[in-house]
């Protein structure tokens, strides 16, 4: 470790942690507007903006092609045809005021519920001794002997150097593809959060298809 | 510092962009003036020149009127979210060697996702105005683009097949022995009519037929509001052509292969003449005359096409073109790949 290469990252150009909070407030907002809008044009707006945000929040954590790749699938194609029928269908909106106070506390118990017994299943912390956490803390060791260099006395590169190392050729060892990576991280250490996610899917189908059902 | 450097980048981009657009319009009136035999604008300023700078002062100093009934908020958004992503596409084009404000290296796909996006702008505009005319126009609008943006990717994926990178420089850099007309002369020309469908210009502007739907989507929007479609619209026409002119001639490489002449005569190296060569071979002039000449052809089809049917702009979209390029994107990889010539990615060399 003789010189050390400061490997700037090109592809989280700028990226700060206060712009993800940010970004995590706007698409919460957006996902309760989602909701709570009257005018079903009005809501599907609310949740292309949510895609819009999830987007921006991939690209600026790194995630290009899968933050680009779902701006082009989710917003480019499938909510613009949604929006499309949703335009050509005429609705009124006075008719589809109906009384949902009464769902509230449902679904205020619902919630609190689904996450006692979630919290009392699943252990606190998946990711002890496994190869995520031994592959970022060789990444972190790395970065914080570069930011506690104090020869170099640099603090203004602190927000723009993404790792550190020893070899110019590791930038691109590291790189290995973003979908390889996350389907790694997903189907292994994560899978536990894959299936609860996916209970949702269907629990949200299920509950469209009741809605829309017909009693006879 | 850096902030200031970059909102700097940015404005060397988007007001030389702004102004192309403007003589675009006054180049567009003159051309069509020249090929109906009339005289066109030749008052203000020498020939006419500054005519779309007085049209732009007349509309921004008009007052603007909104429809009592229309939702504001999106009358108002819809423009702007046009303009801005129609902009947004000259951020990674490279000008000349080294020029250029992002070399991402997901910039095709970049171009890809912006002008997605710019496809809600008309839809919200046409949907907020309360009007039945614009309604309809930003439908027929938005089902053109969808449909004609099926060919472009498709198209683009053979380019990024042959050239093996989703980076811009990279493509452009690949055509450095032969630009990919010649391999993929036929797409060029598909490529070409779904970008003339792609920024709604006469023959496929279904969108704004005078006849049926009066101005299309953008009839409820006046003075500076309709200055953002204005120049979103032109704005796209030569964003799309410069595509075209990076995709299939090269960009801003010359079309005359001078690195064939200049291994002629390897002994003179610090001649005038090899120095010439280098400048010509690739400088921002060749990109320029390019794309001019493409913006040209789109005045010239304006002025020589009528108008076409809607029914027969979605047939001649899904029955004609879509077969095409398909039947292209299986047979062009198995010609590669059955030859064994397949493209090496110049990134890795």
């Amino acid at each position: 470790m003789n010189n050390i290469f400061l490997l700037n990252d090109y592809i989280t150009n700028g990226y700060r942690l206060e712009f993800v909070d940010f970004i995590y407030i706007i698409s919460i907002l957006f996902g309760i507007f989602t909701i709570i809008s009257r005018n079903p044009i009005v809501s599907v707006l609310f949740l292309i903006g949510l895609f819009v945000n999830i987007a921006g929040l991939l690209i600026l954590v790194g995630y290009d092609y899968i933050g680009l790749s779902y701006i082009l699938v989710y917003v480019g194609a499938v909510s613009i045809l949604f929006l499309f029928i949703l335009m050509l269908i005429n609705i009124r909106i006075s008719e589809l005021v109906s009384e949902t106070n009464n769902d509230i506390p449902l679904a205020v118990i619902t919630v609190l519920l689904f996450y006692f017994i979630i919290g009392q299943v699943i252990p606190s912390n998946l990711t002890d001794n496994t190869i995520v956490t031994s592959l970022s803390n060789s990444f972190s060791e790395v970065y914080n002997v570069q930011l506690d260099n104090e020869i170099l006395n640099i603090i203004d590169l602190k927000q723009e150097i993404a790792y550190a190392s020893s070899k110019s050729w590791d930038n691109s060892l590291i790189e290995f593809t973003h979908i390889t990576g996350i389907g790694n991280i997903m189907y292994t250490n994560y899978s536990l959060w894959l299936i609860i996610s996916s209970v949702i899917l269907l629990v949200g189908m299920v509950g469209a298809i009741v809605i829309t059902i017909k009693q006879k | 510092m850096s902030n200031i450097i970059s909102i700097i980048q940015g404005l060397l981009v988007i007001v030389p962009a702004l102004i192309s657009v403007a003589f675009v319009t006054i180049s567009e009136r003159k051309v069509m003036a020249s090929m109906q035999r009339r005289v066109g604008p030749n008052a203000v300023g020498y020939y006419g020149l500054l005519q779309a700078f007085a049209d732009a002062l007349k509309l921004l100093l008009k007052e603007y009127v909104a429809p009592t009934q229309a939702n504001i908020i999106l009358f108002f958004l819809g423009p702007v979210i046009t303009l801005i992503f129609a902009l947004l596409g000259y951020l990674v084009i490279p000008y000349a060697p080294g020029t250029f404000i992002s070399d991402h290296r997901l910039g095709i796909f970049f171009m890809l996702a912006v002008s997605a996006i710019a496809t809600y702008g008309i839809l919200l505009a046409g949907w907020s105005a309360n009007s039945k005319y614009a309604f309809l126009g930003s439908l027929r609008s938005t089902a053109q683009l969808i449909s004609y943006e099926l060919i472009l990717s498709s198209v683009l994926l053979l380019v990024i097949l042959l050239t093996g990178s989703l980076n811009v420089i990279t493509i452009v850099e690949s055509q450095k022995a032969v630009s990919l007309l010649l391999p993929l002369l036929p797409l060029f020309i598909v490529f070409f009519i779904g970008s003339i469908a792609e920024t709604n210009r006469a023959p496929f502007d279904l969108a704004e037929a005078e006849s049926e739907l009066v101005s299309g989507f953008m009839t409820e929007h006046s003075a500076s509001i309709f200055v953002f479609f204005f120049l979103a619209e032109y704005a796209s026409i030569i964003l799309i052509c410069i595509l075209n002119s990076i995709l299939f001639f090269g960009g801003y490489l010359s079309i005359i292969v001078f690195s064939i002449i200049s291994l002629l005569d390897l002994s003179r190296e610090d001649t005038l003449f090899h120095v010439l060569i280098s400048i010509i071979s690739s400088s921002p002039i060749n990109l320029a005359v390019k794309t001019s000449i493409l913006v040209f052809v789109f005045i010239w089809v304006r002025a020589s096409f009528p108008r076409i049917r809607f029914d027969q702009l979605m047939s001649v979209c899904w029955l004609v073109l879509l077969p095409i390029t398909i039947a292209y994107v299986i047979l062009l990889p198995c010609v590669v790949s059955g030859l064994l010539i397949n493209p090496v990615n110049i990134s890795l060399l």
